[in-house]
């Protein structure tokens, strides 16, 4: 009877044995430069799919010791010979590959001259050293791409949406590349970008929701990176010069400061030509020095007279730090307070009970030291004093008491549920990954995001709002007559 | 020639990976609900919709609005489902919900995990047919609205001066009043009202549901027939709706003063939707010309009037051919520094007559026609988009079917034939100009 059990098993590991023989073989032969991998790594690799283990032929047997492959979405990172970070996402079934093309130079790299980032973002759309702005925008559009060129406070960003057929996706690569090493930095150009950026500051504060935002920056960083919008200040905007921009890039956009993340229908092999080609190039640097932290200051009240018909209203302090430890009771009691769709407190009892505004929410913004959290609401004039009152009662409620039990329930539920939802999109798969990736988050918490969420309890939630949520740092910004 | 060769090269390689045709099937119950249904297993979502045939071009003077407000009454529950319960059972699933109101349409659309179909078609089927109307909701519901105007509009001097130039540019006809509604309107607005809205256009022989996600045709039809069946049709006749062209009135300008910092210049033409068109050609070239002129930083307003003469900082164009009432080509430009609002206009006006003198170079026509099937393509990326773009169609009683043509429509569209409708379309009896000036008065420090 033992003899029985075993002659099977044995023929069975023996198919196996053959079976992996064989694949090394054909990957030897098809891949003379790779290392083979420990049949580990295949099987580490293999658990990561939760669906098609070979989605992307031939993908499956290449990581080697220089290269990770992360969780759920099977995320591989390597770094390019000059350094440069790759984290690469491959996706099925549609032709589309999401290029985000990062540096730490942000609006908080903008120094004395307040609008140098989103300046520098501009002017590498004016085309390159070899053609001409209409030359370089005419080849890159008819190429049927999309792209993008953004400031935010921590980076800069240059995005490109390409179909992945080689004869679009080639020459797009080749002109990215060019517009990063060699981009033209005329003076003729440099002088109507920076008019249409005055015009563009000038336009935006038309808005009182900016007015607010501005102040509220303005005021929470008041001395700090972080103190003004992005786009910059007028007075900022007007001293920069073209050699600021030039002295930006050399400083800025280098090697050792940049971050490259793609994902999409494309094999990976030619995501590593991608990247040589696209960072390879770009000059060594030295590492900008990290963004100070955010001193909180005494809770005040600014009123800014604006002539309009609502008062837009603005209260927050900075909160949440690079790898923040409390991140999950304050993603969750956020939530809660301010975030869930028609669920939060701040919807339930500012806009379902009295109808006083359309939006009011709390956010979390993550940034490398600080993120605010900060409410924003906007309601009639006569309705302020009103409004104010109740958001502050129920920030003090949340701090006394907490969440209910069902309001933490729906809460975990939401997050974890709609997870798999945030990554239903190529675009989206790429968003969350260069997040992730820029500021550092462990690549396994995208695999631990549920067991994170559904530890947090009411009491850490309390604890942690009570310390990190300071009633007394609060700064109240409200823009109106 | 070369490098028309190269643009055509690169057309090719685009419609070779256009379609590998994604499955659609579509089907009408009993009742008249019909459904379409977009198979994508690419993730485990599903993104389900349900469009009312009505907006605010259905409403009638003094009601302007309701078909918005009535959006937002939808969801202050039902007899079974609360409001709180509603909003709770999907975020509970991981859901995102919302709504929007257009001028043709009222849209309402869930993304959540596919396993959890039933409970929207659940909820959907309920509101459709028992919606609560209480007399304290109307209260609270109509101060969220106006808020939004205010938001979005009274405190937005260029939304404001766009508002005022479509009740130029339309003439008093369907399309000429804001979707969110006048304030007085709002301000008059009865709890009545909105209820016989409800009833005259909330029924399944005036809806569309639209799902695309990882799900099977048939046990989506299967739901549909189970939740959406028993409702029954309405009697209302929903042909009504006459569609007639608009003839040429003549130029319009208007100069609007406002709290703004900086001018701003609005332009339409008067032109056709595809539904008041037997012949599709002349649309998919207005959508060509479009393009042509204004999107995309190598756009003719781009290249001459931004850089070129640097006579504007921004121009930017719209063209949406799926609509009920004939509609406009716009264009919206904002002047640079002390340049003057009619140098811009004149400009403006100079690049459109250029294009009815001379045929646009094949080259260029082949870049733009990349641009607009490439961006088709991209937009597959997402569920929203592929659903409510069968939902757009079908919501101005449009086929579907369509939306599968889309390519070959455009890539039809000779210079001649782009020519001829820049001709007969981007002509001054059918052109309106609205200029936002700012007040000059003391602006008052902010800082």
């Amino acid at each position: 009877m033992q003899y029985l059990y075993v002659k099977p098993k044995r023929n069975k590991s023996l198919w196996i044995i053959t079976a992996l023989i064989t694949i090394s073989f054909i990957a030897i032969l098809f891949f003379p430069e790779l290392k083979l991998p420990i049949l580990q790594d295949i099987r580490l690799f293999f658990s990561q799919f939760d669906k098609d283990p070979l989605a992307v032929p031939g993908l499956a047997i290449q990581p080697t010791d220089t290269e990770k492959v992360h969780g759920l979405l099977s995320v591989h990172q390597w770094d390019t010979k000059n350094g440069v970070p790759v984290y690469f996402v491959p996706t099925e079934n549609l032709p589309i590959v999401d290029i985000k093309i990062s540096f730490d130079a942000g609006s908080a790299r903008d120094g004395t001259k307040p609008g140098l980032s989103t300046l520098m973002a501009s002017m590498l759309l004016e085309g390159t050293e070899s053609l001409s702005e209409d030359a370089f925008l005419e080849q890159l559009e008819g190429l049927g791409v999309q792209y993008h060129v953004e400031a935010n406070r921590d980076n800069l960003i240059i995005e490109l949406r390409s179909l992945t057929n080689p004869n679009l996706l080639n020459p797009a690569i080749e002109l990215i590349s060019a517009l990063l090493t060699r981009p033209a930095l005329t003076q003729g150009a440099f002088e109507r970008v920076k008019r249409q950026h005055i015009v563009n500051y000038q336009e935006i504060l038309e808005l009182p929701r900016k007015v607010a935002e501005k102040k509220f920056y303005e005021t929470v960083y008041a001395n700090h990176p972080y103190g003004h919008l992005t786009l910059g200040t007028e007075a900022g905007l007007e001293s920069i010069e073209l050699q600021d921009v030039k002295d930006f890039k050399k400083q800025y956009l280098h090697a050792q400061n940049a971050l490259l993340v793609i994902s999409g229908g494309i094999h990976r092999d030619r995501v590593k030509d991608i990247a040589n080609k696209l960072v390879t190039h770009l000059p060594g640097g030295n590492k900008p020095e990290p963004i100070i932290f955010v001193p909180s200051k005494e809770a005040q009240i600014i009123n800014i007279p604006l002539k309009t018909t609502q008062s837009h209203i603005w209260i927050g302090e900075p909160v949440l730090r690079e790898n923040d430890p409390d991140y999950y009771p304050l993603l969750v009691g956020n939530h809660i307070f301010g975030k869930g769709q028609f669920t939060s407190r701040l919807f339930k009892e500012v806009r379902a009970k009295k109808g006083l505004a359309y939006s009011v929410k709390s956010h979390l913004k993550r940034l490398k030291v600080g993120g605010p959290f900060v409410i924003t609401l906007q309601t009639e004039q006569k309705q302020t004093q009103l409004a104010l009152n109740i958001v502050q009662d129920l920030l003090s409620n949340f701090g006394k008491e907490g969440p209910q039990p069902e309001e933490l329930e729906l809460a975990k539920q939401n997050l974890i549920k709609h997870f798999p939802l945030s990554i239903n999109t190529n675009k989206k798969i790429n968003d969350k990954l260069f997040n992730y990736a820029f500021y550092h988050l462990p690549m396994a918490s995208f695999n631990e995001h549920t067991a994170k969420i559904q530890q947090v309890t009411k009491e850490q939630i309390q604890e942690v709002w009570k310390r990190r949520i300071n009633l007394h740092h609060m700064q109240t910004v409200i823009v109106g007559e | 020639m070369i490098k028309h060769f190269f643009y055509g090269l690169i057309a090719i390689f685009i419609s070779n990976i256009a379609w590998s045709a994604p499955t659609t099937h579509s089907y009408i119950l009993e009742n008249g609900l019909k459904i379409i249904v977009r198979e994508d297993n690419r993730s485990l979502s599903v993104s389900s919709q349900i469009w009312y045939k009505v907006g605010s071009a259905y409403e009638p003077r003094g009601l302007t609005g309701i078909s918005h407000a009535l959006e937002h009454m939808m969801f202050q529950g039902t007899p079974s489902v609360p409001s709180q319960i509603f909003f709770n059972s999907i975020a509970e699933k991981g859901g995102k919900q919302n709504a929007f109101t257009t001028k043709d349409y009222t849209a309402y659309y869930q993304t959540i995990n596919a396993n959890e179909l039933e409970l929207i078609f659940k909820l959907e089927a309920d509101r459709m047919a028992h919606l609560n109307f209480p007399e304290f909701a109307i209260m609270q519901e109509l101060g969220v609205v106006k808020e939004e105007r205010r938001l979005r509009t009274d405190d937005n001097p260029k939304r404001l001066a766009y508002e005022r130039f479509n009740m130029n540019a339309f003439m008093g006809g369907p399309y000429s009043h804001p979707v969110v509604g006048w304030m007085r309107d709002l301000n008059n607005l009865k709890i009545q009202d909105l209820e016989r809205w409800y009833k005259t256009w909330y029924a399944p022989n005036n809806a569309v549901v639209v799902v695309a996600g990882n799900v099977k045709a048939e046990s989506v039809l299967k739901l549909a027939q189970q939740y959406f069946g028993p409702i029954t049709p309405n009697a209302h006749d929903y042909k009504a709706l006459a569609s007639v062209e608009e003839e040429p009135v003549g130029e319009r300008h208007m100069v609007v003063r406002l709290q703004a910092k900086v001018p701003h210049l609005y332009l339409g033409y008067n032109v056709p939707s595809l539904k008041a068109k037997t012949t599709s050609k002349e649309i998919y070239a207005l959508k060509l010309l479009e393009v042509a002129l204004g999107k995309g930083r190598s756009s003719r307003f781009n290249k001459m009037l931004v850089r070129g003469e640097e006579l504007a900082t921004s121009v930017h164009t719209h063209y949406q051919p799926f609509t009920l009432y004939p509609t406009l080509l716009e264009v919206s430009a904002c002047p640079a520094p002390n340049v003057k609002l009619e140098k811009v206009e004149a400009a403006i006006i100079k690049q459109i007559n250029l294009l009815k003198e001379e045929l646009i170079e094949n080259d260029e026509l082949q870049r733009i026609k990349n641009r607009v099937i490439a961006n088709r393509i991209f937009a597959r990326d997402s569920l929203f988009y592929q659903a409510s773009e069968l939902a757009s169609l079908e919501a101005v009683g449009l086929p579907w079917e369509l939306s599968q043509q889309y390519e070959n429509d455009i890539q039809a569209i000779d210079a001649k034939t782009l020519q001829e409708v820049a001709i007969k379309y981007l002509e001054p009896n059918r052109l309106t100009v609205t200029y936002l000036l700012p007040i000059e008065e003391e602006i008052r420090e902010i800082d």
